[in-house]
């Protein structure tokens, strides 16, 4: 399956294609995304990430398509 | 069209004559609304050479094309005019009520021209259009002449009770016409650049006060509402948990600052900007050098990380008493905040801004909030605009640090960084145009000229008009806005940073992707790639200005709130992305047009040397940039369809956009 991922700057991007995809096998959770992206942080800080832009559990099964966001800002005002 | 209301009032003040005139369907379809109807009037309505605080300058207030329509941030108002600023091209917008109530009063923008022989309120609502004197109006502060004109036209004018009218007033400063003033509304809220408040203060025009209840039609309003609730649903859930403080921002603002720059998902922003605001800036700008410094001249390594926490925003949102929305928001990031025992005589004050913060803060070296808000306060009640006063004051302080002014010549006042006593006293001088106040009254640029010895080299400006407080060296696409904007100086027009967020290219083909990591070094360099982000960024404002959209849905990103489709459902026309930001593109090329027209040189308007790096800064996280900001600017111009060298819009574009023939814009293709 594929899901769209945005990062933080930090983490190891050479995990997402170019066109900001994760391939995973199907039946994956959240927190296998998580591991398997190894994240600079701790597993903690997945509070700050969200998944179909709702709060997930790191158990929480992803499907084909699913979209998980990191926090971000941008500069402006 | 529908979302339109098909018409636009003209408003003579010297004979105090109205004319309602339909506009046509096809000039609608061109230029959309907001800020693309008021280009598409005023560039024929305002003779070459108007003086921009005489009877020949028109100053137009506009509604966006969505705003009213069930659309979500959508509820900006737009002022329009010859700048006196910049002698340019000069708008302005705003949130707030006024957007809708213009609409609401069955017209999208009402046009003034003329002089009034006395002070002046304009009043809409169900006895028509009228003038009415304001004489005792006069010389009051913004946030009083609103209250007193809610009080006189309230629940006064037979319609339904409860429905309050919108008004829209100057200050003392717009009065006094100084250049630097803006137009407020909602109790001082500001469409605050471009000198807006001066031309509607030297038209003797003290407030517009609207109060209509006309249906604002839309084609398909069940698509319209589906497109919202999708997107509101989405902010919705975007809530910060709790042990997210402010002092976490800098860390944020280190990874904003890296070296690489990554494809961001804007909408998570949301649940910063419920929380705090733009304030939340204040420490994430400080540490990644988004917040110019010492007047552009300094850095954090001298600021330091002692004095930029002391703007940590928790500490302003502490005092925060409520928050609020503008018109049709979703987000909600301003606040009312609790100033007793800071700001003389007054006990709320809206929360200020990021811009105000660095403005007054970290760009005078200033550490003191107390001294922000009270210098918000006076500029909030006088009209002054803040970026503008507070770029202006650093100047000042500036020119004094290295003798190009002395006590004799401030009447006593000592300037020095940081000194939040002196910023205070000096903003209020400015305001009242007293003393040394009056030289710096108009901003940087008349002020190096008034006081000369040199001082142009610290007027921080762009064709005229002070800078947002973006560091073009942070992000060099915000310097060639600020550089070849018609409005030069506007920090809220393109950057890398809103466009990596605004995901534009998902609809839009020709706008470069921005999809994977890349290195922050490209955005240093004069290629077409970068060119054309600029280009994309700069129509998608125009489109985002021309429907009443609010910058924070632009980024919160095309794939979560989808003005083009908006625009398709609102109008019923479904004409897709390409054909709006063509007309993104015309409204700009006019924009370009209308300076050109009024003998604006482009080139002349390239930002001042310092903010392009050149000296570089010696400290900090922009240490040694510079930015080849000519050619990136010359690049944005070959690639929009201007002349390369002088930025004079191409034959052949005009022809594209059916903008003009030899004279300049074909009046029947209108």
């Amino acid at each position: 399956m594929r899901i769209r991922v945005y990062m933080p700057a930090l983490a190891d991007h050479s995990r997402i294609d170019d066109d900001g995809f994760v391939n995973l096998p199907d039946g994956r959770t959240f927190g296998d995304l998580l591991s398997y992206l190894h994240l600079p942080f701790p597993r903690g800080l997945a509070i700050l990430c969200m998944v179909n832009y709702e709060k997930a559990k790191l158990s929480r099964t992803l499907a084909d398509g699913d979209t998980v966001s990191f926090l971000s800002i941008f500069s402006g005002g | 069209m529908k979302a339109s209301m098909g018409k636009v009032l003209r408003v003579d003040l010297g004979s105090r004559t109205f004319e309602e005139r339909a506009v046509p369907e096809e000039t609608y379809r061109r230029f959309l609304g907001g800020i693309g109807l008021s280009v598409s009037l005023l560039y024929d309505e305002i003779p070459a050479g108007a003086d921009p605080l005489g009877p020949d300058n028109v100053l137009c207030f506009a509604s966006g094309l969505l705003t009213g329509t069930g659309s979500v941030m959508t509820g900006r108002w737009m002022v329009a005019c010859k700048s006196p600023l910049t002698g340019g091209w000069g708008d302005a917008n705003c949130g707030g009520t006024l957007s809708p109530a213009i609409k609401q009063c069955g017209w999208d923008a009402i046009l003034f021209r003329g002089i009034a022989s006395e002070p002046l309120v304009f009043v809409a609502d169900a006895k028509g259009p009228r003038l009415e004197p304001a004489g005792e109006l006069w010389g009051k502060d913004a946030i009083e002449s609103e209250t007193a004109l809610m009080e006189r036209y309230g629940q006064a004018s037979g319609q339904k009770p409860g429905k309050r009218p919108a008004v829209a007033t100057i200050g003392p400063a717009a009065e006094k016409l100084s250049l630097i003033s803006g137009i407020s509304n909602d109790l001082g809220r500001y469409a605050a650049r471009s000198g807006v408040g001066a031309v509607m203060g030297s038209k003797r025009l003290k407030a517009v006060v609207l109060k209509g209840n006309r249906p604002i039609s839309c084609s398909e309003p069940e698509a319209v509402k589906a497109l919202s609730r999708s997107y509101s649903k989405k902010v919705r859930n975007q809530n910060l948990p709790g042990i997210v403080l402010g002092r976490f921002l800098p860390l944020l603002g280190k990874v904003l600052g890296a070296s690489q720059v990554v494809p961001m998902d804007g909408i998570l922003s949301s649940g910063i900007m419920k929380k705090w605001g733009t304030i939340y800036n204040n420490l994430a700008g400080a540490v990644n050098g988004d917040s110019p410094m010492k007047n552009w001249g300094g850095s954090v390594a001298e600021f330091g990380s002692r004095r930029y926490r002391k703007l940590d925003p928790d500490r302003i949102v502490a005092r925060e008493t409520r928050k609020y929305h503008c018109y049709s928001c979703v987000i909600g990031c301003g606040g009312v905040v609790d100033v007793k025992g800071i700001v003389p005589g007054a006990t709320h004050s809206h929360k200020p801004e990021y811009e105000t913060v660095c403005a007054f803060g970290p760009l005078c070296m200033n550490d003191d909030l107390g001294t922000i808000y009270r210098c918000n306060d006076i500029c909030n009640r006088s009209g002054l605009d803040t970026i503008s006063a507070g770029t202006t004051v650093a100047f000042a302080i500036e020119c004094f640090e290295n003798g190009l002014l002395t006590k004799v010549d401030t009447g006593g006042l000592e300037l020095r960084w940081g000194d939040g006593e002196a910023i205070e006293k000096l903003v209020g001088m400015m305001a009242r145009r007293e003393g040394f106040g009056d030289v710096l009254a108009d901003g940087v640029c008349k002020a190096a000229g008034r006081i000369g010895r040199g001082s142009e080299r610290f007027a921080m400006n762009a064709g005229g008009q002070e800078p947002g407080m973006h560091d073009s060296r942070l992000d060099p696409m915000m310097g060639v806005s600020f550089s070849a904007d018609p409005t030069p100086g506007k920090h809220t027009i393109s950057a890398s940073a809103y466009y990596n967020v605004s995901h534009v290219w998902e609809d839009v083909p020709w706008a470069p992707r921005v999809t994977k990591i890349y290195p922050k070094s490209e955005e240093y360099l004069a290629t077409d790639r970068e060119a054309d982000k600029s280009v994309a960024g700069a129509c998608f404002k125009q489109v985002l200005d021309a429907a009443g959209g609010c910058l924070f849905a632009l980024a919160s990103g095309l794939q979560h709130w989808k003005i083009f489709d908006y625009i398709d459902a609102a109008t019923g026309e479904h004409r897709g992305a390409l054909e709006y930001m063509e007309c993104g593109r015309r409204i700009q090329t006019l924009r370009q047009l209308f300076n050109v027209k009024h003998g604006i040189q482009p080139r002349d308007m390239i930002m001042n040397r310092r903010m392009a790096g050149i000296p570089p800064l010696e400290s900090g996280s922009l240490k040694g940039i510079v930015v080849p900001i000519e050619d990136m600017v010359s690049a944005y111009w070959r690639r929009i369809g201007w002349d390369g060298a002088t930025g004079v819009p191409l034959a052949e574009t005009l022809e594209t956009l059916g903008l003009s023939t030899s004279a300049g814009v074909d009046k029947e293709a209108r």
